[in-house]
């Protein structure tokens, strides 16, 4: 017998039934007689059976059949596709979307917008969110300029420059809302945005109200000289239209989060010609002419198929992507719905320090993933399920734009979006400023500019997370870090 | 860890790629479905988001399917694509690293994506929380080892891998299971290494402002 004692990385192997058999043999029989080495083989046992335990209930692994098609899609080729057929018709597999989570709307800047969704529609609201998201959203090549506080013809100083953005959601096409105990109207969103800039001491000074179409609530952003805050509330009753959303008790209501400033929160905002040159680098992307949007001049470029398909993740973040390049990801704590960018838009993502909330899933933009909300409600009325026919964002599987810009400017005066199902469903949506004006001081309303906490909510401090701009596919780097920002 | 997880597949897979190599990619979905689990879990305890290591083994897979890999000796087709996995996620990781600290990553990858579904609320447990922490403290080396094997691949295969000798394995995967184990323990209300009970699945939770 060899009385010489295993070492641990034999003891090991044995538990692991990866020793050769004449040295499984020799291990045996001194274990046989070895009372220490027996004990240290069940430790050793005990240990790496609690670690892959651990392990495996660690990871939820995804129906790899609908991997199987979502990588086939991906590569896009004519025999990819004949696979995929052939999958899906063996398999029954769900190409679009995993069952999964009804999204929240949100404010990309974490806000207003997330819970008047939630008190409205969530495919209606997705669609205005990404209406005021490509309208407002800084684009890369816009940080630190525009207005920083001081005079410029956009915010001269003394003066409020007071937009109104409204956005008109609408599904088209074979919804039959009436037969699930809506009606028509129930499936047409109004939503406004209602901006108030002006040149601060350090920093253009904002404040925004969100404001949906019989909706209970209105959430609101203010950035002023200490930073910016932004308030959701409370969700207190059914909307009075629009689809009622199957979520509720969303916990961040009646709640002011606090961020420190950043250009970016109000570059959106400020004319900035990044956004319309980077749009035009998408391969889909083309100048199609002139326009007028209520009697300014536009240019006009249209960006078709900026989405193939749509993927749901189940963990809580979402994002847009295009296959040829990315576009936008977005991911908001509590939140599935995502924010699809038109290409030169960067991404704010918001977070609160101190809550263990979803944090920025800082790899997308690396990857260039298809990966794109899910989005799906229940039509006022009815029970719950999905309505065949209804507008349905989680079946989206195109989206077409058109983008006005000020031809002087360059800032985003219009968006019109079509947003196409296989089923032939179609969901259309158009935002653009319908007022834009600049007021003296004594003209807007008092306190505009001053924070005011609404009555029983409290106060959070929060960070912003900003995200890459907007890389080609042909350039991007997988290896390139996000950029954090504004970290507490 | 004591028995390969996956099975031992290898003559089969050798034909299947075969197959795939000549062109007949009803191979590919063979060797997909046959893999995907395993080269998930690699790809998910590497990078601890959902999203992320779908993405990964995507382009893993998307990897073998453009260009099947003639297998050297002793390299089992699973371990290949563990391989390239790993390659993947690590990259991404170092990309991620070069703009934020470490312990902002483990943050970040703390307080990141709890998975909220509004209609059923789920929360992601804490369970998985104390576990992706303490994968995430780990050398890079042994959280390699550990992931590999528990994905199924044979010792030799993590060597060939992790670029040690295969009678190293034994000693570095003892140690790798040990400072799981500690890291494991020194999160928060560590519930203890139980060895002769199931797991219990991650928990459901309502959730609540925390």
């Amino acid at each position: 017998m060899n009385t010489q004692c295993l070492d641990d990385g034999l003891i090991q192997a044995y538990a692991d039934n990866e020793l050769p058999l004449e040295q499984a043999a020799t291990a045996t029989a001194h274990m046989d007689a070895c009372p220490k080495c027996r004990d240290r083989l069940a430790v050793a046992r005990e240990l790496i059976s609690g670690v892959d335990d651990l392990l495996h209930s660690y990871v939820e692994v995804p129906d790899p059949h609908a991997a199987l098609v979502r990588t086939l899609q991906t590569e896009g080729t004519p025999v990819a596709a004949r696979l995929i057929a052939r999958v899906t018709e063996a398999g029954n597999v769900a190409t679009s979307a995993r069952p999964g989570p009804v999204p929240v709307g949100r404010h990309r800047w974490g806000g207003p917008l997330r819970l008047a969704v939630a008190g409205v529609g969530l495919a209606a609201a997705l669609v205005a969110a990404f209406l005021f998201s490509t309208m407002l959203t800084p684009s890369p090549g816009s940080r630190g300029g525009g207005p920083s506080g001081g005079n410029s013809d956009f915010l001269p100083a003394g003066k409020v420059r007071h937009i109104v953005y409204q956005t008109r959601s609408q599904a088209v096409g074979t919804v039959t809302p009436t037969a699930h105990g809506g009606s028509e109207q129930d499936y047409l969103i109004t939503t406004t945005r209602e901006i108030w800039l002006t040149a601060g001491k350090d920093h253009p000074l904002m404040f925004s109200l969100d404001k949906y179409s019989g909706c209970c609530a209105e959430g609101w952003s203010l950035v002023d000289d200490e930073g910016v805050w932004t308030y959701i509330p409370p969700v207190t009753s059914a909307p009075s239209v629009g689809p009622t959303p199957a979520v509720r008790n969303i916990p961040w209501e009646n709640k002011v989060f606090k961020t420190s400033y950043d250009p970016l929160h109000l570059q959106g905002y400020l004319p900035d010609r990044s956004l319309l040159d980077e749009l035009l680098q998408q391969p889909n992307a083309t100048q199609t002419g002139n326009d007028s949007v209520n009697g300014r001049d536009a240019l006009v470029v249209e960006s078709l198929d900026n989405l193939y398909r749509l993927v749901d993740v189940t963990s809580g973040t979402g994002g847009w992507s295009d296959p040829a390049s990315i576009l936008a990801f977005s991911q908001w704590p509590g939140s599935n719905t995502g924010y699809p960018l038109v290409g030169g838009n960067k991404y704010q993502a918001y977070n609160s320090l101190g809550t263990p909330l979803p944090g920025p899933t800082m790899d997308r933009l690396k990857l260039r993933t298809p990966v794109v909300v899910v989005s799906s409600f229940v039509p006022r009325g009815a029970s719950g399920g999905q309505v065949t026919g209804a507008p349905d964002l989680a079946n989206v599987t195109h989206v077409d734009l058109h983008i006005w810009f000020e031809r002087d400017t360059y800032r985003v005066l219009q968006v019109e979006g079509v947003y196409r199902q296989p089923n032939g469903v179609t969901w259309q949506a158009t935002g653009s400023i319908v007022k834009d004006e600049l007021l003296g001081m004594s003209e807007i309303p008092d306190g505009i500019f001053t924070l005011r906490e609404p009555p029983g909510a409290s106060v959070e401090d929060a960070y912003y997370v900003f995200y890459q701009p907007f890389i080609p596919a042909s350039q991007a780097d997988d290896t390139q870090p996000m950029l954090l920002y504004g970290k507490r | 860890m004591s028995t390969r997880a996956y099975g031992d597949s290898g003559n089969n897979d050798d034909r299947l790629l075969h197959i795939l190599a000549a062109g007949d990619t009803s191979a590919f979905e063979r060797l997909f479905l046959r893999h995907y689990a395993p080269v998930y879990r690699v790809a998910y305890g590497l990078v601890g988001r959902r999203e992320i290591a779908e993405d990964l083994v995507q382009e893993t897979f998307l990897e073998l399917y453009r260009t099947p890999p003639t297998l050297s000796e002793g390299m089992s087709l699973l371990a290949w694509l563990c391989r390239v996995a790993l390659n993947k996620g690590h990259n991404a990781l170092r990309g991620e690293r070069r703009s934020q600290s470490r312990e902002e990553r483990v943050l970040l990858q703390t307080i990141s994506p709890a998975p909220f579904d509004p209609e059923v609320e789920i929360l992601r447990s804490e369970e998985q929380a104390r576990v992706r922490d303490a994968l995430a403290q780990l050398p890079e080396r042994q959280a390699n080892i550990l992931l590999l094997r528990h994905a199924g691949l044979s010792y030799a295969e993590v060597a060939s891998l992790v670029e040690v000798a295969p009678t190293s394995i034994g000693t570095l995967l003892a140690r790798a299971a040990q400072a799981f184990r500690e890291a494991y323990l020194r999160s928060e209300h560590p519930r203890p290494l139980q060895t002769h009970a199931p797991e219990p699945a991650p928990h459901m939770a309502e959730r609540t402002e925390r």
